[in-house]
């Protein structure tokens, strides 16, 4: 048996290695391939939709396959409707709501908790903290129970202190407040957590620095804690106008926007002329005007934000 | 994170030390460049989108008819409520049984979202189930353009006609413009349901023949005299009534009388006579008479309207038979101490049992033709037979509109008396006044009229009823001028 000499072997091909140029083409472009997804993403789920959106507000649509053009007559339609109005008040008067009791509230909480005297911290965040782990629809329909009148449970118990019976989602005066006490309820605790967490970034030595020039504790938290927290105030004032102004959920399974229309919000509009009117077209014109509301109001927080940090920043001893 | 921030990061730019000595600028395509194609691959991709949307093809043409259904494929069905769905999720059952190449998914929604996911169905064109149960308050909404159900009428003839049904509510409220777009399996007659007990503390004993002699509360102006002796020798009140949801008594005894929401052509004509009439009379119960209560719950058919019957607060309820059901499941401790009876009757004019509530059974046009035939076969199948549609009234005392399904063999299960309702039959007596049914003519703006918050409840019955801020004619007067705006602005 004889073997076969090394270079009667077929030789493999050999390897073709990519030129200097392919290389460094593929290496051009190989952070555009990185962003695909990601592009691929906002354009399906962002800005389809939007165009879609924008496309359809300009049409007497009654369905996604779109309809004649109109014009700005969906804009005007919403623009002369009461109920968009009113409810763009009402989401306002949310926003404030929100502004001017929970976030105190979440502050002086998350004060509390960042003491290193306060009691049962962990058990209180976590506390705090359950709500966020409950749907808003079923929290809404244990509030429905709890605040329902004349079987209601509060009203049971201000019967027992001898106090008459609060019509809390029955009456328009006061069915605002109720929701934002139930929304304080729901997101007292991811306000307190970001609260603290800002807190917690502020350095150890601007504190010292504060008690050894012998500031009081008030001085401390309205000269030192409140400045440093401007960011994380900042970010739950947007917080809470994009929240509010999207309020859809609890006014639509404890008062379907009621009484009165004391609860309608501009999301409930949306919602109303899309699957009740089967106007799509009005409906599409009334998200983006309130989208365009969104964003302003976000942009003038900011804005504001930045003036005062500017303002600050001029006024620092050099 | 700041602008250059982010480039530095991913090493576009060239502001970053990193970003320029490690990753080079691609050449042949700049950032901006690449931005551009794919916002134009981004337009065209919406573009085509749409076009495809507009150029969607034409919903399939109604079911024939005559052809030969095959029994093969898969049917998902949607409803809302759990007592009807243990019957429909039964038919399902047997239906696979017999024709085992199908198979049917019935899913139960919460009431609101189930009729809002099949109007955004219908709207986007696509999603919507092979059949669906719609309510009666719901209906209306889906008689705006373009309508996405099939025309079921040619069917319905095909399979024996409407005359083998109590037409007008298995029919009525589905039709509009002579087109009927869903099939009623349950009557819903109104009755007087009230507690014998009460009634026998002043001294009334009701007759044993409930169906056809004189009833205790023969007429409403009995029914203020009743009330007043039982709110005097209890301090019961006599009846809750609805301001929140629906149209509540208002539109029951107003139906009774001949009245009701809407004229036969689908206009309102909520500031009619009798309907200012009837709404007076109970706003009078509430504040002159002092018989009644706006209901705790806003509706008797709440948590806080059970728990007005459960509690005693009222001691009577006017409602569809379906009603009873309730009282039973809310208040399981008065079993024997209530009857039943047809409703009380206006004093003066016409009566007639009028319908409340109701469901019906859709096929949305999005489907194929072999899937509508196949869902329309699932529908004869509950509906047409007499053993089946039976079935409702033993799961959830819905009584059938097929009329076969109360004679012969199936009688037996009507005429059974109940000992919750001392003895009664819920179904003897719906099949008594069945004949005298005066349904709800329907209407697209219906939903806008009845729903929460909606034009009724918000500026008639809440005002009126509850806040007592308003004169009842002048509340109807208007909503009827409102209603008349939304018919108009809704194209009709």
């Amino acid at each position: 048996m004889t073997f076969p000499r090394i270079h009667q072997l077929e030789q493999p091909a050999r390897q073709r290695w990519p030129s200097r140029r392919s290389r460094a083409g593929k290496r051009r472009f190989s952070p555009y391939w990185f962003l695909v997804p990601a592009t691929a993403f906002v354009i399906v789920f962002i800005a389809y939709p939007l165009i879609t959106g924008v496309q359809l507000s300009f049409e007497n649509a009654h369905s996604l396959s779109g309809g004649k053009f109109a014009g700005l007559s969906n804009y005007r339609h919403i623009l002369d409707s009461t109920l968009f109005t009113k409810g763009l008040m009402n989401n306002t008067e949310f926003f404030l709501g929100s502004i001017f009791l929970l976030t105190p509230v979440a502050f002086v909480l998350a004060l509390c908790l960042y003491s290193r005297q306060s009691l049962f911290r962990g058990a209180v965040r976590l506390i705090l903290l359950v709500p966020l782990s409950t749907s808003t629809v079923v929290v809404a329909i244990i509030f429905s129970q709890l605040l329902g009148q004349r079987f209601g449970l509060y009203d049971y118990w201000l019967r027992l202190l001898g106090v008459g019976a609060v019509p809390w989602l029955t009456s328009p005066r006061i069915v605002m407040l109720s929701l934002v006490l139930l929304a304080m309820w729901g997101y007292m605790g991811l306000n307190v957590a970001y609260i603290l967490a800002g807190l917690r970034g502020i350095g150890v030595e601007v504190l010292e620095a504060a008690r050894i020039d012998g500031a009081s504790y008030a001085r401390t938290v309205r000269s030192v804690l409140l400045p440093n927290l401007r960011g994380i105030l900042v970010f739950v004032g947007v917080q809470a106008i994009v929240g509010s102004y999207q309020l859809f959920a609890r006014p639509d399974v404890l008062t379907q926007g009621g009484p009165q229309d004391a609860s309608y919000t501009g999301v409930y509009y949306i919602y109303n002329e899309a699957l009740q009117q089967f106007n799509l077209g009005a409906s599409a014109a009334a998200g983006l005007v309130l989208m365009l509301v969104i964003v302003s109001l976000s942009a003038i927080v900011l804005g504001l934000a930045r003036i005062e940090w500017h303002w600050l920043r001029m006024k620092e001893p050099s | 994170m700041t602008e250059n921030a982010n480039r530095s990061e991913l090493g576009l730019g060239n502001t970053s030390p990193r970003g320029s000595s490690e990753i080079e600028q691609p050449e042949g395509i700049s950032r901006r460049g690449f931005l551009k194609l794919m916002g134009v691959g981004a337009g065209v991709a919406a573009a085509g989108s749409v076009l495809a949307a507009c150029g969607k093809a034409a919903p399939a043409a109604s079911t024939s008819p005559t052809k030969k259904p095959v029994f093969h494929g898969n049917l998902e069905m949607w409803t809302f409520s759990a007592s009807r769905s243990v019957w429909e999720k039964n038919m399902a059952k047997r239906f696979m049984a017999l024709h085992p190449g199908v198979k049917i998914a019935v899913t139960v929604y919460p009431y609101y979202t189930m009729h809002d996911k099949l109007a955004a169905a219908i709207l986007s064109g696509s999603g919507a189930p092979q059949l669906s149960d719609v309510e009666v308050n719901e209906i209306g909404r889906f008689f705006r353009a373009p309508i996405g159900l099939i025309d079921e009428g040619p069917l319905i003839a095909a399979a024996g006609g409407k005359s083998l049904f109590y037409e007008g509510e298995a029919f009525v409220p589905a039709t509009w413009r002579g087109t009927t777009y869903g099939i009623g399996s349950e009557v819903d007659p109104v009755i007087f349901y009230v507690r014998s007990d009460m009634l026998e503390k002043v001294g009334i004993k009701p007759p044993t023949d409930y169906t056809t002699a004189t009833p205790v509360v023969d007429t409403w102006d009995d029914f203020v005299t009743i009330g007043k002796e039982i709110k005097k020798a209890t301090g019961h009140y006599m009846m809750q009534v609805d301001y929140a949801i629906g149209t509540g008594q208002w539109d029951m005894i107003s139906l009774g009388r001949g009245g009701g929401l809407f004229d036969s052509a689908g206009s309102p004509q909520v500031d009619s006579d009798i309907n200012i009439e009837t709404l007076t009379f109970l706003h009078d119960l509430i504040y002159k008479h002092k018989i009644a209560i706006p209901s705790p719950g806003g509706n008797q058919s709440t948590t806080a309207g059970y728990t007005s019957l459960s509690s005693s607060l009222v001691v009577s309820s006017l409602d569809a038979e379906w009603f009873g059901y309730y009282i039973k499941k809310a208040a399981p401790n008065q079993s024997g101490k209530w009857i039943i009876q047809r409703a009380p009757r206006w004093p003066t004019g016409p009566h007639y049992a009028a319908e409340y509530g109701g469901t019906w059974q859709v096929i949305p046009k999005q489907n194929s033709q072999a899937q509508q035939e196949l869902a329309w076969e699932f529908i004869q199948f509950m509906t047409f037979q007499a053993k089946n549609i039976v079935d409702e009234y033993t799961v959830g005392a819905l009584f059938p509109t097929l009329k076969a399904a109360s004679e012969g063999s199936y009688a037996t299960i009507y005429k059974t008396g109940d000992p919750y309702f001392s003895n009664q039959s819920i179904g003897l007596l719906t099949e008594t006044v069945a004949p005298t049914l005066k349904p709800e003519h329907t209407s697209p703006i219906w939903t806008d009229l009845v729903l929460p918050n909606k034009l009724l409840p918000a500026t008639v019955f809440e005002p009126v009823l509850k806040a007592n801020s308003t004169s009842p004619a002048t509340a109807l007067a208007a909503a009827q001028k409102k209603a008349l705006q939304l018919y108009k602005s809704a194209g009709f």
